[in-house]
């Protein structure tokens, strides 16, 4: 049994905003073992970057966190403060979305690289140089040497990434967070960042937390996957069980909604109805239930938890009262198509579309 | 000597800005920068030459058997002038000429003779005695209190640009409306004087906001800024006078003492002045580097250093300062044309006979040819210095091209 890496215990993030309080992140849990890829599947605005950025300690001034994270066995509430000063960027490092804004623009790339390692580690101009070229190199950036007294604007935008990943990776961070390391990139780029995050995670046993709206991505990339909606997981388990068995409408529609090379060429994607809930005023049962094509009355009511097949590392759970695949699911679903209307008054026809 | 030092000073700056952007900008740069000069100082010709009074003046000139186009120099000689003096004086300075004439002579004399000319026709006083008495005055006025502006606007924009994105302690409300209202009562029945009881509540305010940090402090911050802001300078420096040199003996108002006197000295004589002119240019600096900063910091690329584990401090001073410092450099640039006309109120209030009251007087006399000399002066510093910030643009942000090919 591997070690833990990351142990996440009912975390949710709170931000006080002048129109209410918005729960960004509710109640999620999540358990990452040595060497593993976790990754956080969502839409947009489903909380996945403020659950990433809560990881790494970057909460804006509002925001507020309940809940514990363990890194590495060490609960990061109970770090005093002069160790806290030393280990976000230390133990746990963190890619950003775009390369093109990540970096400043007025440093050249050197002294961006070595500040982390001068200010952290301690140690002297020259081995800092060093040990950045050596990681420029690590990254697959030609001629290194040169590159690092080059500006930002002076690389491309796979360069730059290239760049913060090595900017990431300076203090030798146990646990990486890449938060949708590869949106900001075209599609051959995007390819070879994820085979060198692959790479290095591999090289340094590192464990990785993927944030992406891609499920493809995080189906080639992943061990494991958590669907999150509206701040709260719907659908947990090993990437392998979690496709061959999908359990939550959600992670059904999610999947229907990306093109699929299997499919009939020109078929229609089938888009997911509606918007995600405002989350200044939650819907009081499952977030989904008002876009989902199983919903039933008790969906309005309570908020599904997940459950499943629960332990061991086979351990595939989901929130839903009436899930993809069991007899349940499928009178629910039968259910609505009589009706016409899911029980939130969505039409059926919307959210199944060529199906029906 | 002086000049000396001046002309090694623009030696090297033309050097800097040559190195570090390329002889052909320049070249561009100084090319345009004469065109400019030349058409300033041939429009404030224009300008004067319109100035010989209207044409009732003019016939009453006539009358007198003086020129039509006398009045300049009957305004500059002054009563008791006789009719001699006076077409003498309209002969020297080629009153009668046209425009272009009047500029080629004063051009020549500028250029080839190196002749700054008369500061006053009466008493024959040349430009360049005037010169050198009263421009270190102007000079070092403006230098300090730029100087102190920035000193005042850096750190408390930085600071407040900072408190804006941050949770405050949470001091109550109340506590400042109601710790002003008790100094002030204590003061008031203690006898303290009005401006010391000023200074008490704006130092409580200050500590207060201090302590209490986040949006409230940048607020009071701001507030402050924006009513030091709104209070012309003339009150602003009257106010100080009063309350320094009148009402307690801290500052003497005996006069501009120069640096060989004793760089204390020096200073003593020229503080109070350089603060108020420094104040008027603090608001201004303190809001444009307030709101850069707060802008930069809402970047990707504060919130990759913070990931990084970098201290606030860093973050502040390394990352976002420099980038944040374009719009105040600007400004900047563009205040050195208070070197002559923002001090005139604050060198007349303080007793500082500097190039701004020198400037007045010039203009009630008539003084046209000093006045386009020193119009041309400071326009060739004003281009030399917005030259110079263009090229500080390239070091500030590497992204921004002096030498810009369009």
């Amino acid at each position: 049994m591997t070690e833990t890496m990351l142990k996440v215990e009912n975390l949710a993030v709170d931000f006080s905003t002048p129109a209410g309080n918005l729960r960004a992140v509710d109640g999620v849990s999540l358990e990452l073992a040595e060497g593993e890829t976790y990754a956080i599947v969502g839409e947009s605005g489903s909380g996945k970057s403020v659950f990433s950025r809560t990881l790494i300690n970057l909460l804006a001034g509002n925001g507020k966190r309940e809940g514990s994270i363990e890194i590495g066995g060490r609960d990061i509430d109970t770090l005093s403060k002069s160790e806290a000063k030393h280990f976000f960027g230390v133990d746990v490092a963190m890619v950003f979305q775009d390369p093109m804004t990540s970096l400043n623009p007025v440093k050249r790339i050197d002294a961006q690289l070595m500040e982390a390692m001068r200010y952290h580690l301690k140690v002297s101009k020259s081995e800092a140089r060093e040990r950045a070229i050596a990681l420029l190199k690590q990254v697959h950036i030609p001629s290194p040497e040169q590159r690092m007294r080059q500006y930002p604007h002076e690389l491309s935008g796979g360069m730059r990434q290239r760049v913060v990943i090595a900017m990431a990776l300076a203090c030798e961070p146990r646990l990486l967070i890449a938060d949708e390391p590869t949106t900001a990139l075209d599609v051959t780029v995007q390819k070879s960042i994820l085979d060198l995050l692959d790479e290095l995670r591999i090289e340094r046993k590192m464990s990785m937390i993927l944030i992406t709206h891609d499920l493809g991505v995080a189906r080639g990339r992943a061990d494991r996957i958590g669907v999150m909606y509206a701040g709260r997981l719907m659908e947990v388990g090993k990437t392998d069980d979690l496709f061959a068995d999908m359990r939550h409408p959600y992670t059904q529609a999610l999947l229907q909604s990306i093109p699929n090379p299997a499919k009939r060429s020109h078929t229609r994607l089938q888009p997911i109805p509606g918007r995600p809930p405002n989350l200044l005023d939650p819907p009081q049962g499952c977030a989904f239930a008002a876009r989902c094509r199983h919903a039933q009355p008790d969906c309005l009511n309570a908020k599904p938890v997940l459950e499943g097949t629960s332990g061991g590392s086979d351990d595939h759970r989901w929130a839903c009262f009436h899930p993809v695949g069991t007899p349940d699911g499928d009178a629910a679903l039968k259910a609505n198509l009589e009706a016409g209307a899911n029980a939130g008054g969505m039409s059926m026809k919307e959210i199944v579309g060529e199906l029906v | 000597m002086l000049f000396i030092l001046l002309l090694i000073a623009f030696a090297a700056i033309v050097a800097w800005i040559v190195y570090s952007a390329g002889p052909i900008f320049a070249l561009k740069r100084f090319g345009g920068a004469l065109l400019v000069l030349v058409l300033v100082t041939f429009g404030v010709s224009a300008m004067l030459s319109f100035t010989t009074g209207d044409e009732s003046t003019k016939q009453a000139l006539e009358e007198l058997g003086v020129s039509r186009n006398a009045q300049p120099c009957v305004t500059a000689l002054g009563t008791g002038a006789s009719v001699e003096n006076v077409n003498e004086c309209v002969e020297d300075r080629g009153l009668d000429k046209n425009v272009f004439a009047q500029y080629a002579d004063w051009a020549k004399q500028l250029v080839i003779d190196r002749d700054l000319g008369l500061a006053f026709y009466k008493n024959g006083e040349t430009l360049s005695d005037t010169m050198k008495q009263r421009l270190p005055r102007t000079a070092w006025l403006f230098l300090y209190s730029q100087l102190t502006a920035l000193f005042l606007a850096v750190p408390l924009g930085i600071w407040s640009a900072y408190q804006a994105g941050r949770g405050g302690r949470g001091l109550p409300k109340w506590a400042l409306p109601a710790g002003v209202g008790i100094l002030l009562l204590i003061g008031f029945f203690s006898g303290f004087r009005l401006t010391s009881l000023f200074a008490i509540v704006i130092a409580f305010a200050a500590v207060y906001s201090i302590f209490a940090g986040g949006r409230l402090a940048d607020n009071n911050t701001n507030f402050l800024a924006f009513a030091l802001l709104s209070i012309p300078v003339f009150v602003l420096g009257e106010t100080l006078r009063y309350a320094f040199a009148i009402e307690r003996d801290i500052y003497q108002l005996t006069g501009y003492q120069p640096w060989s006197e004793g760089i204390g000295e020096h200073l003593k004589s020229i503080w109070l002045p350089t603060l108020v002119l420094g104040l008027a240019a603090t608001p201004v600096y303190l809001r444009l580097l307030r709101a850069d900063m707060i802008q930069n910091l809402q970047q990707d690329f504060v919130s990759v250093a913070k990931a990084k584990g970098m201290s606030n401090s860093h973050i502040l001073l390394r990352h976002v300062l420099r980038p944040s410092t374009v719009t105040l450099i600007t400004v900047l640039g563009l205040n050195i044309a208070q070197l002559v006309n923002g001090a005139i109120v604050v060198e007349f209030i303080y007793d500082l006979d500097g190039m701004g009251s020198y400037l007045i007087a010039a203009f009630a006399r008539r003084e046209f040819f000093a006045v386009q000399t020193i119009v041309a002066l400071v326009a060739a510093l004003f281009i030399l210095t917005n030259t110079l910030i263009d090229v500080l643009y390239t070091a500030v942000d590497p992204r921004v091209k002096a030498d810009d090919e369009r």
